[in-house]
């Protein structure tokens, strides 16, 4: 397949799909080169820069997404507004979770210094934000939560090394 | 008493007693490692007092740190209850300290998620779940569907009296009703089959329909766990294998 071709079955392959796709994904569906399907992607991204669709490193993979300039008026037609809402309180476990996984029940009830979050993280395991990766060596052999691929997705973050550091709002670390 | 009057907009946005404590040293613009454990405690508390002349549901995480804080007030008081003081005070600051890096770490967040919501994807227009991996009924399928059922319940909003007595129905009735579903039809929503029935016939139908996953006669799949679960026809779906599950309740 010659690059020309290849950029364009990238390229049609993302448009038609609702989830990132990685660059492994194609290159071994296609059979061909990583390199190759990451300079065309790197291509397209660039193709689609300015335009109302861009093309977007997420979750570890790349993905069609409206660009958000228009977002009032894409949200407007389609008479939509955000999709997830999340309350204070599980935002804040989440928060915990993303920046210290893996990580027991027990020990964000103690960050957040409330007695339980059994009912938050059953909520976020719900709504496929966190999994639970295995159990602490400890008494009792507590579950160690973690985020999932899909709470990457939903935040619009590419890897966990994107979260930022909190050094940039000013928090010592 | 100033501060009162703002407080009662936020007073339901706390997310635990830390929250609490860290929005009135911030109210204050104190710096925690400065605060004033008598100071904080006397806030604390009428802050507390006032949650509770509103009538709001206050969890008992709160009480339990007035009454730390009061310990504290009390033992520095007291001074061969210094140290004793000192430490509880040093590991309060320390929570404050580890809690508002946590609050910094949602609001980043929040904002990642804000700029993510401003962004659509093809079909973004299906629900949150319709977007997961449908997820087989495994080992834990029971557990699942437990919850499942009290979803249904809760829907149904059935409205019995407490009382036990004879079923108006029988299991045969059940699984023949469930089996007439699936003759129209290769798949259909648990809701469905009991759509309209009252809760007798959802107790019914809902260990009839464990059994015929047990049997493997039908299949569960769920999108994921506690969401609704979507019957298809079994490996062993047949009226010879019904016939059999019926005779056993006869």
């Amino acid at each position: 397949m010659n690059k020309e071709t290849l950029k364009k079955t990238v390229e049609a392959i993302l448009f038609s799909s609702d989830t990132p796709l990685t660059v492994k994904e194609l290159a071994s569906f296609l059979d061909v080169e990583k390199s190759l399907v990451k300079e065309a992607m790197d291509l397209l991204a660039e193709d689609y820069k300015d335009r109302g669709v861009n093309l977007v490193a997420i979750a570890g993979g790349y993905q069609f997404l409206t660009s958000p300039n228009v977002y009032r008026f894409v949200a407007d037609f389609h008479k939509r507004e955000s999709k997830h809402s999340f309350s204070r309180a599980s935002l804040e476990t989440l928060a915990i979770i993303a920046y210290r996984q893996p990580i027991t029940a027990q020990e964000i009830a103690a960050l957040r210094g409330v007695q339980s979050v059994s009912q938050i993280l059953r909520n976020l395991l719900e709504k496929n934000l966190i999994k639970i990766a295995g159990k602490k060596d400890v008494v009792g052999k507590p579950s160690l939560y973690k985020t999932t691929r899909f709470f990457l997705e939903t935040f619009g973050l590419n890897s966990l090394d994107d979260l930022p550091d909190l050094k940039e709002l000013g928090v010592e670390e | 008493m100033e501060d009162f009057a703002n407080f009662e907009i936020e007073i339901q946005n706390f997310t635990g007693p830390l929250d609490l404590l860290l929005q009135l040293i911030r109210k204050h613009k104190l710096e925690i490692s400065e605060i004033s454990i008598s100071e904080i405690t006397d806030k604390y508390s009428r802050v507390l007092k006032k949650m509770q002349e509103m009538n709001l549901d206050i969890a008992g995480d709160y009480f339990v740190m007035a009454s730390t804080l009061m310990l504290m007030k009390a033992k520095s008081l007291i001074p061969r209850e210094k140290e004793a003081f000192e430490e509880m005070k040093e590991e309060l600051i320390f929570k404050l300290e580890e809690y508002e890096k946590i609050t910094a770490q949602a609001k980043i967040l929040a904002e990642k998620l804000n700029a993510r919501q401003k962004m659509f994807e093809r079909g973004f227009k299906e629900d949150f779940v319709s977007k997961e991996r449908p997820l087989v009924v495994a080992e834990n399928g029971a557990f699942i569907l437990a919850n499942l059922y009290a979803g249904v319940l809760r829907r149904l909003k059935a409205l019995e009296p407490d009382i036990i007595k004879k079923s108006k129905y029988t299991m045969k009735q059940v699984v023949s009703a469930i089996y007439d579903f699936f003759r129209r039809r290769k798949k259909a929503r648990f809701y469905e089959i009991v759509k309209g029935k009252d809760k007798s016939y959802v107790v019914y139908s809902f260990s009839s329909v464990l059994e015929l996953i047990k049997e493997n006669i039908l299949k569960g799949v769920q999108t994921s766990h506690f969401a609704e679960i979507i019957l298809l026809k079994g490996k062993k779906y047949s009226y010879k294998e019904r016939d059999r599950i019926i005779s056993r309740y006869e």
